[in-house]
C-alpha cells in the first residue's frame, strides 16, 4: 500500500508538472534578464583571479546497518530508516579546521 | 501654403510608393517602377524640410504674456493633425507619430517635423519580412500547442496587421566589473562504518573589462517592455543610417521614453550579464555563491534606433490577443489562451499512465 501511495504521489507530481510546462509552451513572453548577445567577445579581459582557501568541514553520516533495515520489510514500513546523521554528539561529525 | 506631411509618390505615374521589405527597395504597386532608398532620399530632401519648416511656422506663436501664450485645448488638438499632402483630408494622429496612412485614401504619410534635427533617429533597421511571412509566421506560431482551444484556431481571423517601426535606445559601454564568490567542493570517503564528506570552502575573487555594443531598450511607451525583449535581438549588420524613404509605407513612431529613463533597464542587463562573465570563470567547484559585486562602467554612449516590428492582433471570446514579430529575423512572440480542461485532463492522463509504471519501479528499488 506505501508503494503505490509513493508512485501515485510521483505520478502525480509529474502530472503537474506536464500541465505546468504545456501552460509555459503557450507564451513566449519574457523579460531578457541578460545582455550577453551583445557582448564584444573579443573584448573581454580577466584581470584577477584569486581562489583562496578559507576552510574545511567534515561531515560524517554512519551507514544504516544491515539489522536496522532489512529489504523484505519495506512494504509493511514497520522498520523505517530511523536516524538523523546530523544528530550525533560526537565533536567529530562537523569539524572545523 | 506649403505642406506639413509628405507622401513618397512615384515620379512615374504619382502613385503611392512603399518600400518592399523582399527587395529592399521602394517600389510602385502600380507602374512596378522599382527605386533605391538613396534615389529617394535625394528626391524627397527638399521636400520633407519644407514641410518641417511648414509645420514649425504653424506651431509658432507670436510673443506675448506668458499666459496668454499657453496652448488651448483646440490649438492642441491641431498640433496633432496634418493634411494629407496627397488628397488634403485632416490626419489626426497623436503626439509621436512619425509615418503612418491617411485613413481616408489610404497614402503612406511622413511628418517630417516628427524626425527632423534632434529627434533624426541615427540608425534603422528596414524590414526584411512582409505581411504574408508575418501571417504565416503566426500560424506557425500556433503549431504544436497541445492545449490551445479548437475554437480559437477554428475561428480565428487576424484583426489587423500593422507593420510598425519601434523607437530603440541603444546602449554602447566599456565596463569593469569586480565580484567575490564563495565556492565549494565536496571530496566523499567511505569507510566500514561512515561516510565521510570533507567540504572545502574557498573564496574567489575576480576582475574583469569587457565591451557591449547596441544593448537595446525600448523607447515608446506604448510598446510593452517585456514584447520588445522577446522579439530580441536584432541583427545589426544590416542596421542603416537613418532615411525616411525606409518609412515609406510603414507606421512609425519617435520615442517618448527619454534615454535617461531608459539607461536603468540597460544597466541592469548589463550588470547581469558581466557578472555572469565573471561567473563563468570560477570553474572547478561543485558549487558556487555570488556574494558581492561591482560594476562600474567605464565609457557608455547612446544612440537612437528605429527597429522593424510586425503587430497582429486577434480576438477570441472577446479578449485581444497581441502577437508581435521581429521585421527582420522573424520571431514570432505572443501568449495564447489555453483550455484549461484540456490541461486537467493532461494532468489526470499523466497520472494514470505513470502510476503502474512507478508502482513497479519503486517496488524494485527498495526490494
Amino acid at each position: 500500500m506505501t508503494i503505490l501511495v509513493i508512485a501515485f504521489v510521483l505520478a502525480l507530481l509529474a502530472g503537474i508538472f506536464v500541465r505546468w510546462y504545456l501552460i509555459q509552451q503557450m507564451s513566449n513572453v519574457r523579460p531578457a534578464a541578460a545582455a550577453g548577445v551583445y557582448l564584444k567577445q573579443d573584448s573581454i579581459d580577466i584581470q584577477k583571479q584569486d581562489d583562496t582557501f578559507l576552510y574545511l568541514t567534515v561531515q560524517r553520516v554512519p551507514k544504516p546497518k544491515a539489522e536496522e533495515q532489512p529489504a523484505n520489510d519495506l512494504d509493511d514500513n514497520d522498520s523505517s530508516f530511523d536516524f538523523n546523521p546530523f544528530d550525533d554528539d560526537d565533536d567529530d561529525n562537523d569539524d572545523n579546521f | 501654403m506649403a505642406d506639413t506631411s509628405v507622401s513618397y509618390t512615384c515620379p512615374n505615374c504619382g502613385a503611392p510608393l512603399t518600400f518592399q521589405p523582399g527587395i529592399k527597395k521602394v517600389k510602385c504597386e502600380y507602374c512596378d517602377s522599382e527605386f533605391d532608398v538613396k534615389t529617394l532620399e535625394k528626391l524627397y530632401a527638399r521636400k520633407e524640410e519644407m514641410a518641417a519648416e511648414a509645420r514649425n511656422a504653424q506651431e509658432s506663436k507670436w510673443e506675448s504674456k506668458e499666459k496668454e501664450n499657453t496652448w488651448s485645448d483646440e490649438e492642441k488638438k491641431q498640433l496633432r493633425a496634418f493634411h494629407c499632402s496627397s488628397c488634403g483630408a485632416e490626419i489626426i494622429c497623436d503626439e509621436n507619430t512619425m509615418a503612418t496612412e491617411c485613413c481616408y485614401c489610404g497614402n503612406p504619410t511622413l511628418l517630417p517635423s516628427r524626425f527632423e534635427g534632434a529627434l533624426k533617429p541615427d540608425y534603422v533597421i528596414p524590414f526584411s519580412k512582409t505581411k504574408e511571412e508575418a501571417v504565416a509566421a503566426l500560424k506557425q506560431f500556433y503549431k504544436g500547442k497541445r492545449l490551445l482551444p479548437k475554437a480559437f484556431t477554428a475561428n480565428n481571423r487576424v484583426e489587423s496587421i500593422q507593420p510598425m517601426y519601434v523607437p530603440f535606445w541603444l546602449f554602447d559601454a566599456d565596463v569593469t566589473a569586480s565580484a567575490s564568490f564563495r565556492t565549494e567542493t565536496d571530496h566523499v570517503m567511505e569507510t566500514e562504518d561512515e561516510i565521510i564528506t570533507e567540504t572545502n570552502h574557498y573564496q574567489c575573487d575576480r576582475q574583469g573589462s569587457m565591451s557591449f555594443r547596441r544593448i537595446p531598450v525600448d523607447g515608446s511607451q506604448k510598446m510593452d517592455d517585456t514584447y520588445m525583449e522577446s522579439v530580441e535581438p536584432f541583427d545589426y549588420s544590416e542596421l542603416k543610417p537613418f532615411s525616411s524613404a525606409y518609412l515609406a509605407g510603414f507606421l512609425a513612431d519617435k520615442y517618448d521614453v527619454e534615454a535617461k529613463d531608459a539607461v536603468p533597464r540597460a544597466d541592469q542587463r548589463l550588470h547581469t550579464s558581466a557578472i555572469g562573465v565573471l561567473e563563468d570563470t570560477v570553474t572547478g567547484y561543485d558549487r558556487c555563491q555570488l556574494i558581492e559585486d561591482v560594476v562600474q562602467k567605464d565609457k557608455g554612449t547612446v544612440s537612437y534606433a528605429l527597429a522593424p516590428v510586425w503587430i497582429l492582433t486577434t480576438r477570441y471570446e472577446d479578449k485581444p490577443y497581441t502577437f508581435m514579430m521581429n521585421g527582420q529575423t522573424g520571431k514570432m512572440v505572443g501568449s495564447l489562451p489555453y483550455d484549461n480542461v484540456k490541461s486537467y485532463m493532461y494532468l489526470l492522463a499523466t497520472t494514470v499512465i505513470l502510476t503502474p509504471i512507478l508502482y513497479l519501479i519503486v517496488r524494485w528499488v527498495l526490494s
